[in-house]
């Protein structure tokens, strides 16, 4: 399995703490940065040059959602994983016109790393309600 | 002229005197030299309540039950009998038994009788005993006007200084004779609560006038007064001048200011306390619970192959985790957006009255045209107070189901209006709202208060068809 290198997007410590714990269950995954607004992960994945970002919605300085198509012009290659707490199908059809190639949510964290390697084969992965609780 | 023709004269002299006396007002009697009672006028008979039958050929001394036996008085007019003398305004003060107390003035002289033997003497009795007592009278309100601690000031229709109490000497520090004869509203550099001459023709169109004005004091000292004022006219109905009585409120005035600020002052640090709740609660609370969510998601995949019960369970625990993020979440977003402080007003109110929407069912629509300028923080975070505090008014009383709330800003005034299509606030309700006094401010009373302290002002307008909350702040 290929390496990827992944960008972690969220306002609370907590969140990404727990994140980088979980994507580190795969060795051959390395964090390579974290950022905790929209201004600073668009800064931080041109400065890195992630394979995948995974990015929370509500960002101060700049949302989610607004950050993506930015991150997606300046670098192409990049997946991005829409991670939130709000589920509504709105966020999933503004998550797609970003630019984004996936969308977990929080409470459904136990999907991550199926959806990060599956966006990181370039893959889309949109989950929300239609995801089966068992696997 | 012979005995007959003197006798004649005599008779025609005494009956003239006599229907002089029957008829003027002042009551007179006649006394013999023993000062028996000749004759009296029927003015006599009436002021001291007697009868002909009980006072004729009887002493003076022993009329009525001796109420007339007054040493004094008794010996003067002997002398007047013996020795020709007259008594002048000669003043009494008595009760008398029949009568009552009186003060009286008597003037007697010897007159000649019929045949000219015997002496007679005329006693004329002025009773000035109304007048006596209205000088009395007059004298004992004098003496409390002076007693007053109040301002008590009389002026004529020029605003001359007339009177000036000893209560005005210490309320303003001039004594009456520095004060009377000045204009009244130009002596005291009056500052009143509208143009002096559309106040002027207030007071003379009503009759009278009470209020609050701003007076000054001799050392310099502006003092706040509350004032009532009534016009004086004379018998035909003119008006001849102005009855002012004023009390020093001035102490009570800084304390309803001290008051006003120190509740202003606890509703800025009551937002500062929720501030430092709200991102407690989103920054400590909040992040464990989201991360808790994390890790229990994660943990349930590998349950889920050992024992699927308890992954059940860990499902609702999941569930239950997330609900406590989402409500410390917006516990801590009503306490305080952080909207507010990243993103500004706009966006604040966007997000507020959304979820307002949501939990009250009432349509608001939301017009900002402030430009993109943020304002000053403290500015922001009371006109959303001020929108917060409004739409939670109109969702619990007003029984609107829409309500509009518009903010626009304007050589460098910003105003906010929120209004409704409820069904107003009744009078009394209305008037404490818009009111200065009173209670430490809470809801819309304590958003004056915050609006007060930074300069603006906010009124609550009501119709029976609709209310509406108009705040106005400076902003440069």
């Amino acid at each position: 399995m290929a390496g990827l290198r992944i960008l972690i997007v969220d306002d609370e410590k907590a969140v990404r703490t727990a994140l980088g714990r979980l994507l580190g269950t795969r060795e051959e995954w390395v964090v390579v940065g974290e950022a905790a607004d929209g201004a600073e992960a668009i800064g931080k994945a041109k400065e890195l040059k992630p394979d995948v970002v995974i990015m929370d919605v509500t960002l101060p300085e700049l949302n989610g959602l607004a950050a993506t198509p930015e991150i997606k012009k300046a670098i192409p290659s990049a997946e991005i994983l829409i991670f939130t707490q709000h589920e509504s199908s709105q966020i999933i059809r503004e998550a797609r016109n970003a630019g984004a190639s996936g969308y977990l949510l929080k409470s459904q964290a136990n999907w991550l790393v199926t959806a990060v390697e599956a966006i990181g084969q370039h893959k889309p992965f949109f989950g929300g309600k239609n995801l089966s609780a068992a696997r | 002229m012979n005995t007959d023709e003197r006798n004649v004269k005599a008779i025609e002299s005494r009956t003239y005197a006599e229907t002089m006396a029957k008829t003027i007002r002042e009551s007179v009697i006649v006394l013999d030299e023993d000062l028996r009672i000749i004759s009296a006028n029927r003015a006599f008979l009436d002021t001291f309540r007697v009868t002909r039958d009980e006072i004729e050929n009887r002493l003076l001394s022993e009329l009525s039950g001796g109420e007339w036996n007054i040493p004094t008085l008794l010996s003067s007019l002997k002398n007047v009998v013996q020795q020709k003398t007259e008594l002048r305004n000669y003043e009494i003060s008595h009760d008398f038994p029949g009568a009552g107390q009186k003060f009286l003035v008597l003037n007697a002289r010897q007159i000649p009788s019929q045949d000219s033997s015997t002496l007679l003497t005329l006693l004329a009795i002025d009773d000035r005993t109304d007048e006596r007592r209205k000088i009395e009278d007059l004298s004992k309100q004098t003496k409390l006007l002076e007693l007053a601690h109040d301002a008590i000031l009389v002026r004529d229709v020029d605003g001359l200084i007339l009177f000036w109490n000893r209560g005005a000497q210490e309320t303003y520090g001039w004594s009456p004779a520095e004060a009377c004869g000045n204009v009244s509203h130009q002596f005291l550099s009056t500052q009143f609560p509208e143009p002096f001459e559309h106040w002027q023709e207030k007071l003379f169109s009503r009759g009278s006038w009470e209020g609050e004005l701003v007076h000054l004091r001799k050392d310099g000292r502006r003092i706040h007064v509350a004032s009532r004022q009534v016009l004086q006219h004379d018998q035909k109905g003119r008006t001849i001048g102005v009855l002012e009585i004023n009390r020093d409120i001035t102490s009570r005035k800084d304390a309803e200011e001290a008051l006003r600020n120190l509740s202003g002052r606890l509703l800025q640090l009551q937002d500062e306390e929720r501030r430092r709740i709200a991102r407690e609660l989103h920054d400590s609370t909040g992040q464990s619970l989201a991360a808790l969510v994390i890790h229990l998601s994660a943990v349930s995949a590998r349950i889920t192959e050992i024992d699927s019960n308890a992954a059940e369970m860990l499902r609702e625990a999941i569930d239950l985790s997330q609900k406590a993020s989402d409500e410390t979440r917006t516990l801590s977003y009503l306490l305080y957006p952080p909207t507010l402080d990243h993103a500004g007003l706009r966006s604040a109110l966007e997000w507020y009255i959304d979820g307002f929407t949501q939990r009250s069912k009432v349509k608001v629509d939301l017009d900002v045209s402030i430009g993109e300028e943020r304002l000053a923080e403290i500015v922001e975070r009371t006109l959303f107070r001020v929108v917060q505090e409004s739409l939670t008014n109109i969702f619990r009383h007003s029984g609107s189901d829409t309500a509009s709330v518009r903010i626009t800003r304007r050589s460098g005034i910003v105003r906010l209006e929120v209004a409704d299509n409820g069904k107003g606030i009744p009078d009394d309700v209305l008037a404490a709202l818009n009111s200065s006094g009173g209670q430490l401010g809470v809801g819309i009373r304590g958003m004056r208060e915050r609006i007060r302290q930074l300069g603006g002002w906010l009124q609550v307008k009501s119709r029976p068809d609709g209310t509406t909350i108009i705040s106005s702040l400076p902003v440069e």
